[in-house]
């Protein structure tokens, strides 16, 4: 029997399944006992699908013994964000606005990982509609790093569960930097992939605009995989892009970064960072360079506008999907989120209409630094995650965003570890490319991971256990 | 422009939409007005940036 | 001599021109004659362009003797509605603010029309930045009907439809928001069509309302309109929500087709709010229009269609809101500077909530929906274009069923609105005149990017009817003089400004239908409503 373990990636079992060394069911079990012994403390899931999952995975066993090998996905435990539906399991949003909604479809992201032959084993634990913090209902999803700290939100269950190695991938969301932030504080990889890239069809809303779904995974090349997966055009969605199938040919996984030109923003984006972030970026940075990277610094402009005119839209369009409820239920939402959905109120159309006008006057700007940098690279956070204690008393509504701006511009940005602070806290490293350029971002990366170790520490278990 | 306060946007709640802020929110409406404040000058600054043939993204068309 | 030239059509002065028999230097020169003969009755120009027009009329003969003709519109003299972008050439946009703006670039569709050869005379008068139905422009003075200068000719492209219809431009360019190419070419007796949303560009033509903004021709004949849009119409890189969908030739495919033109195809109308309200002369008249369609072969039928008039309402939660975005930073230094029946929808536009207008983007996604049904049940939609004729510039009010209104206020004029809404191409066609001599329009609205089928039906009732060649407008008449533009001070009537307070409980109410997963129609392609084969046949 091979030994499976906590370092275990996609990429790596999948080679031990189609060699029919693993079966989908063993692997699983593996998971399942994680789950059973940590879970309670690090509240990863909402909901484990432990009879579906075993069903899945012992069809997974039968259609590969049979020689129906699907490809890399097949027999591979992930879990998804509790707001992308799975046909008969409750989708609760992490609200109590309707927790017992029962979707009847499968989202199309769904279905796309089910026909990929991949084994769902639960709905991930989340912050309430995506935004702000966990429903209090629900309590906190802990960072395995270190208990008393933020996990990272919005898709806070997929990062503690990647890292804390309770599925091999997860599928969060991201609308101002939901699956770069958790990926970031969690010490694993995050991608949000171009805007029209991948289906929003069967995920709730948060903000029709600057939405998007996307991996979390142990690697890039675990990243790519499940893109390649969830990728491709759907009709069922308004903005989806008619030539968004993701070619896992364009992920090379680069050997060097020679002849690479990376933006690093000399403004911003390292202002007022904590120490320890600051200087892990910087090695980051130094180490690309060596891999043969060319460094290039770019001044930019209008990124606090940019910032507020995220948050303009965010918020409206948050509120005029969420104006109903608010009305009508509002004791369903928890204290903070309705505290920052009823601002949504009283911004006028007009600034809704002018933010929409900043994001074209933008997207011109980064075209002229995509013609001279290949891609941008930044701290994905100014600091490390911060106490949950600290996180609760903090009253400001909206914090300073690295993230939102590949939201804003709807760019791919992968987050992946670049260091530790003092305190053992994980620091992500964010890389932005041009629209539909994952292919690009996510090889970088890669190339990064194959001469770093960062992502392979691992968190002491015992802190988990009460 | 008017500065932004708690009573104001209580008017705006009762005008707009013909309800009031649930109790336990009134007490956040100075901490709204404060952002508020900081969003209304920034967009009036966005504002200035705009040429006037510029339109709104065509948000639900990506990026070719 | 020279005003038979200018009264007719490009169907009739094309072959002509190519065959040499007409100069075009003859031809801008007839038009420039009338543009003096009428201006100082109609205010249809904002600029007159004599002598660049004139140079390039002796240009283009040169190229026509030298055997370059460019095709139909090589030689014919047209005009832009000021909110076209001319290059070196003052663009208004009917406005204070702007008037001395002269941009550095054309419009593409500007562009588009002197590639094919046509020749621009002038810049029309325009409703102050496009925004109201009536084109009582206090910067420049009203523009006036040729039909009866006392009147307003409709608007907001009321310039343009006035230059058609007294004959000083051969076609004009408008835009339509609203109606606003529609409505001024009913009231002033002519033809005027607002493609599918997407189908003709925006680049370069000065904003009132992204969403909602289409460019367009107004034309003397169904023909005209066909060949003009198939010039106009088109990809453009330039304008975002523009449509790559491909452009047939839409004059080349009409025909008369024998006694039934239209036989098997199914014309539908709508009782509510469409027919609601009408002047009863415009009703008699559309009655009878909707007989000679059936005449025609048609298959006329009752359709419902709900909400209309409430989404007629909400509409302003958009227009006025991008409005408001357009103008913010001129309108918080300046305000004086904008007319005062234009400033209270800008002030409109300030109040509306964020909230308010997803909302109303998200029930006009949602709405396509309704419409895709209607057209399961029909082909073509047909319509007043308005549901009064023309009344008197600055009339506070006026008699309708019994009742007096302010001819200005939503809902008593036009009934184009809902096709600015949907995306769905709309034409206007003459329908016949009052009997104070006033004309009234028919409108007939076709599916996305079926522009074919709407010329198709407007060519067979046109050709039916020939309410055309009936009657010239009174002011061409008798004119032989230059009549001097009248500087007048005319009584401004103020417009009202939207009263969110009944807005938005109706808004509530649509609202309500929405299903959770509806999303807002930011930029959105109309959706292609499929089609019977035999339908298919029938247009090709």
């Amino acid at each position: 029997m091979i030994g499976i373990n906590q370092f275990f990636t996609i990429a790596e079992s999948a080679a031990l399944i189609a060699d029919k060394q693993l079966s989908p069911s063993e692997l699983l079990d593996y998971f399942l006992h994680r789950i059973e012994k940590f879970e309670s403390r690090l509240n990863t899931f909402i909901t484990v699908m432990v009879d579906a999952a075993r069903q899945h995975a012992k069809q997974a066993e039968t259609e590969i013994m049979a020689g129906n090998y699907k490809g890399p996905l097949h027999g591979i435990p992930i879990s998804l964000k509790d707001i992308i539906a799975y046909a008969d399991y409750p989708m609760t949003n992490g609200s109590r606005i309707d927790p017992e909604f029962v979707p009847t479809t499968h989202a199309t992201v769904t279905q796309k990982l089910i026909d990929a032959g991949a084994v769902i084993v639960g709905k991930a634990h989340l912050h309430e509609f995506a935004f702000r913090g966990p429903h209090p209902y629900y309590g906190w999803t802990r960072n395995p790093w270190n208990m008393d700290r933020v996990p990272g939100g919005s898709s806070s269950g997929s990062g503690s569960a990647v890292q804390a190695a309770f599925v091999l991938g997860s599928i969060g969301t991201d609308t101002g930097g939901s699956i770069r932030n958790p990926a970031s504080f969690c010490g694993v990889t995050g991608l949000k992939p171009t805007y029209g890239r991948v289906s929003r069809n069967g995920v709730s809303p948060l903000s029709w605009s600057l939405d998007h779904v996307g991996p979390l995974t142990r690697t890039c090349e675990d990243a790519a995989i499940l893109l390649q997966a969830i990728a491709g055009y759907d009709p069922k969605d308004e903005s989806s892009y008619q030539q968004s199938q993701f070619d896992l040919q364009s992920f090379n996984k680069l050997e060097s970064l020679q002849g690479k030109k990376l933006g690093v923003p000399s403004n911003y984006f390292y202002d007022n960072l904590a120490p320890d972030v600051e200087f892990a970026v910087s090695e980051a940075l130094k180490e690309m360079e060596r891999m043969g990277a060319e460094i290039i610094p770019i001044e930019l402009e209008g990124m606090e506008e940019l910032r507020i005119a995220h948050r303009i839209i965010l918020n409206s369009e948050a509120y005029a999907f969420h104006q109903q409820n608010l009305e009508e239920k509002p004791e369903g939402y928890g204290p903070g989120l309705r505290l920052a959905f009823e601002m949504g109120q009283y911004y006028s159309a007009a600034s809704y209409v002018q933010a929409q006008r900043l994001r074209t006057l933008m997207r011109d700007r980064f075209k002229e630094i995509f013609a001279k940098v290949d891609v941008l690279v930044t701290p994905t956070n100014p600091t490390v995650a911060k106490l949950i204690q600290e996180h609760e008393n903090d009253n400001v509504l909206f914090s300073t965003s690295f993230t939102a701006l590949a939201n804003f511009l709807g760019l791919p940005a992968l987050s992946i570890p670049c260091g530790f602070s003092g305190e053992g806290m994980p620091v992500g490293l964010q890389i932005m490319g041009r629209p539909f350029a994952e292919g690009e971002v996510l090889s970088i990366g890669h190339c990064y991971q194959a001469q770093s170790d960062w992502h392979k520490r691992l968190p002491n278990e015992e802190i988990w256990i009460a | 422009m008017n500065k932004m306060d708690a009573q104001l946007l209580k008017n705006i709640t009762v005008a707009l939409n013909g309800r009031t802020l649930y109790p336990e929110l009134e007490t956040s409406l100075s901490l709204y007005a404060q952002e508020l404040q900081i969003v209304m000058q920034t967009w009036k600054g966005i504002s200035k940036l705009l040429p006037a043939d510029l339109e709104p993204a065509p948000v639900f068309a990506s990026e070719k | 001599m020279n005003k038979q030239l200018a009264d007719m059509s490009i169907q009739e002065l094309a072959p002509k021109i190519e065959n040499k028999e007409i100069s075009p230097v003859e031809l801008v020169e007839a038009c420039l004659q009338r543009i003096e003969e009428t201006e100082g009755d109609l205010n249809a120009y904002i600029s007159i362009l004599g002598d660049q027009a004139r140079e390039q009329a002796r240009q283009s003969e040169t190229e026509i003797v030298n055997g370059f003709y460019r095709g139909t519109l090589h030689g014919i003299p047209f005009a832009a509605k000021d909110l076209y972008a001319t290059k070196g050439i003052k663009t208004t946009a009917g406005s204070k603010i702007f008037q001395d703006f002269v941009p550095d670039y054309d419009s593409t569709t500007v562009t588009r029309l002197i590639d094919a050869g046509a020749i621009l005379v002038g810049k029309n008068n325009t409703h102050e930045f496009a925004s109201g139905g009536t084109n009582e422009n206090e910067h420049f003075g009203p523009a006036r009907n040729p039909w009866n200068p006392q009147m307003i000719p409709g608007g907001s492209s009321g310039g343009s439809a006035a230059a058609v219809a007294s004959s000083s431009a051969v076609f004009s360019l408008g835009t339509d928001t609203g109606g606003s190419i529609r409505m001024p070419a009913a009231l002033c007796g002519i033809v005027g069509i607002k493609a599918t949303y997407g189908r003709v560009s925006r680049k370069g033509v000065f904003p009132l309302s992204w969403s909602l903004d289409h460019a367009g021709p107004l034309t003397k004949s169904v023909w005209d309109a066909a060949t003009v849009l198939s010039v106009l119409a088109g990809y453009d890189p330039m304008d975002p929500t523009s449509s790559d969908e491909p452009v047939p030739d839409y004059a080349s495919a009409l025909e008369s087709g024998g006694d039934r033109p239209l036989a098997g195809l199914r014309i539908g109308w709508c009782q509510a709010y469409y027919f609601d309200n009408l002047d009863p002369e415009v009703k008699l008249l559309i009655d009878q229009a909707m007989l000679v369609l059936s005449d025609l072969g048609a298959d006329i039928r009752e359709v419902k269609i709900p909400y209309l008039e409430q989404m007629v309402q909400v509409h302003s939660f958009i227009s006025a809101a991008e409005m408001y975005a357009i103008h913010a930073q001129n309108f918080s230094t300046r305000s004086e500077d904008f007319g005062s029946n234009i400033r209270p929808r800008i002030e409109t536009g300030k109040e509306i909530p964020a909230g308010a207008y997803l909302e109303t983007q998200r029930l006009r996604q949602n709405y396509q929906e309704v419409w895709s049904n209607v057209y399961q049940e029909i082909d073509l939609l047909v319509a007043p274009t308005t549901a009064i004729p023309a009344f008197q510039v600055g009339a506070e009010s006026i008699t309708l069923n019994g009742q007096e209104v302010n001819p200005r206020d939503l809902g008593i004029l036009g009934r184009t609105a809902p096709s600015n809404f949907n995306g769905y191409p709309a034409i206007s066609v003459p329908c016949g005149y009052t009997t104070a001599g006033l004309p009234v329009g028919l409108q007939i609205q076709g599916t996305p990017f079926e522009e074919s089928l709407v010329f198709q039906a407007a060519y067979a009732y046109e050709m039916a009817t020939a309410w055309l060649s009936k009657k010239v407008p009174l002011v061409n008449l008798n004119r032989n003089e230059r009549i001097e533009k009248k500087q007048e001070v005319i009584p401004m009537v103020k417009t009202e400004k939207q009263n969110l307070d009944v807005l938005l409980p109706i808004l509530a109410e649509l609202s309500k239908s929405l299903p959770a997963d509806a999303e807002p129609a930011a930029f959105f392609t109309p959706k292609k409503v499929s089609m019977s084969s035999k339908l298919v046949e029938l247009i090709r």
